[in-house]
């Protein structure tokens, strides 16, 4: 459909009269279509400004107290306890950090190989292998993100103003790769992750998770599959099978327009 | 009461009023946007500013679609759940909050009468019943949401000087969650002649709410 067969849909949309197949070509069309969205959001507001015409009526207070509460009990943190053992850390890089784009890095990443006795650790070892390998990997693409001529970079805030978390993100566009690095984070329990978010108008993607250290985690991230112009970026708390949303950031920015 | 010039002027530069509640009065003052925002870091009292700035018209909105009080309230706690746990789904760049906020109680009330199966007639108010069912007024704050209370007079205005057969399409879509083509079979009129009534009501509301809907 052409520009002005949309226009003369697009009324019926906003007041949510179309059918399913008007709705489907209008939906395509404004993804792409400046002036048509325009239009649109004007239907939609003339629309929306029909619920203004109800008569007011007092919510009871029981609604008021209802909806803060199951605020107040969707606000609980996951319980953190300290992990009994830590198999892995985090690779010394405080010599590649002080490149010029990261010198207002403050994180110090440590790498330890843990050996135990043979006839137990043999496994483990292998296992321990493979895993600062995908550790060194990880600092490699860090690196390449830091040392991009484009990179930028953004402080992060908790959530809770009394928190010390800490994170900043880096990214560059060339190479739509972004790392975050963060420190002070609260120990997580036993299967908990830190899940990465990166907010476009449209989608919320996740970008990866990550367990911490010491209060140290990072993350090194692929932008490939990120369609549209970010415009926020977070950390929330999660299982670690990972959430399809996330329930609450943890730690958030919003880039600035 | 008859709010004071000073109040309407501040008013109309863009700061709502809010009921008169236990949210915090610094966070009466600020705007929509920026109350999302807070929301976004788990700001409890952002939060409580935005129900007590709009719990009673998400609530209104609702119950104009489900007509039972129980239902409206389940859905009205049913969206600021929602808005709590994502509030990453308001995106400013796409519009102004109130019309997002409206659409979506708006779409979830007419969802839930249709998974009920519920086709509800929906009497179209006359203009003298519209007039009697205007409220009395706030007696907490008789200046409650002065700047919203403006914009529900040019609707209703606007409402009441368009044709009834426009009035009542418009009405059926909106608050009765018809399609066009159900509206046509309700009234038992042609299609087309549902669209362009639909069409022409829509434009004839647009221009009548042109100086109200000023950019956000």
């Amino acid at each position: 459909m052409d520009c002005e067969q949309i226009r003369e849909l697009l009324d019926a949309y906003a007041l949510g009269a179309a059918d399913a197949r008007e709705a489907a070509a209008i939906e395509e069309h404004v993804a792409d279509c400046v002036r048509c969205w325009s239009s649109l959001e004007e239907a939609q507001r003339v629309a929306a400004s029909l619920a203004l015409s109800t008569v007011l009526q007092k919510a009871p207070q029981s609604l008021r107290s209802r909806v803060l509460a199951e605020a107040e009990r969707r606000q609980q943190p996951a319980l953190p306890s300290f992990p009994g053992r830590l198999r892995w850390l985090w690779p010394a890089a405080t010599g590649a950090l002080a490149a010029g784009a990261v010198a207002a890095a403050t994180f110090a990443l440590v790498l330890q190989a843990e050996v135990n006795d043979l006839r137990d650790d043999r496994d483990r070892l292998a296992s321990d292998t493979q895993n600062a390998g995908a550790v060194l990997e990880e600092q490699r693409q860090l690196m390449a993100v830091l040392a991009a001529p484009d990179a930028r970079q953004i402080n992060l805030q908790p959530a809770d103003p009394g928190s010390e978390a800490l994170a900043v993100y880096y990214w560059s566009s060339s190479t739509r790769t972004g790392a975050l690095l963060s420190s002070n984070l609260p120990p997580l329990s036993q299967g908990r992750v830190y899940q990465v978010w990166l907010l476009t108008g449209d989608e919320v993607y996740d970008v990866g998770s990550f367990e911490s250290w010491n209060g140290v985690g990072q993350l090194s991230m692929d932008m490939q599959g990120v369609s549209g112009r970010p415009v926020g970026i977070g950390v929330s708390i999660e299982d670690a099978e990972g959430a399809e949303e996330p329930r609450e950031m943890f730690l958030f920015a919003e880039f600035p327009r | 009461m008859v709010p004071n010039r000073q109040l309407l002027n501040e008013l109309k530069s863009g700061l709502a009023r809010v009921n008169v509640s236990s949210s915090d009065p610094e966070y009466r003052q600020l705007g929509d946007e920026e109350l999302m925002r807070r929301l976004q870091y788990r700001d409890k009292r952002a939060f409580e500013a935005i129900f007590d700035r709009y719990g009673d018209l998400v609530y209104s909105t609702a119950l104009r679609v489900l007509r039972d009080a129980h239902l409206a309230q389940d859905i009205s706690q049913e969206i600021f759940a929602r808005l709590w746990r994502k509030p990453v789904s308001y995106v400013a760049e796409r519009g102004r909050f109130l019309t997002w906020l409206i659409s979506v109680t708006r779409n979830r009330a007419v969802d839930e009468v249709r998974s009920r199966g519920r086709r509800q007639r929906h009497e179209t108010a006359s203009p003298e019943e519209q007039q009697r069912e205007l409220p009395a007024g706030n007696a907490n704050d008789p200046a409650l949401n002065a700047q919203l209370a403006e914009e529900a007079g040019a609707i209703r205005a606007a409402l009441a000087g368009l044709p009834g057969e426009q009035r009542e399409v418009i009405d059926l879509a909106y608050f009765g969650g018809l399609t066009q083509q159900e509206i046509s079979q309700r009234l038992d009129q042609p299609l087309g002649t549902v669209k362009t009534r639909i069409r022409l009501g829509m434009q004839k509301l647009r221009a009548a709410l042109a100086p109200e809907m000023r950019p956000e």
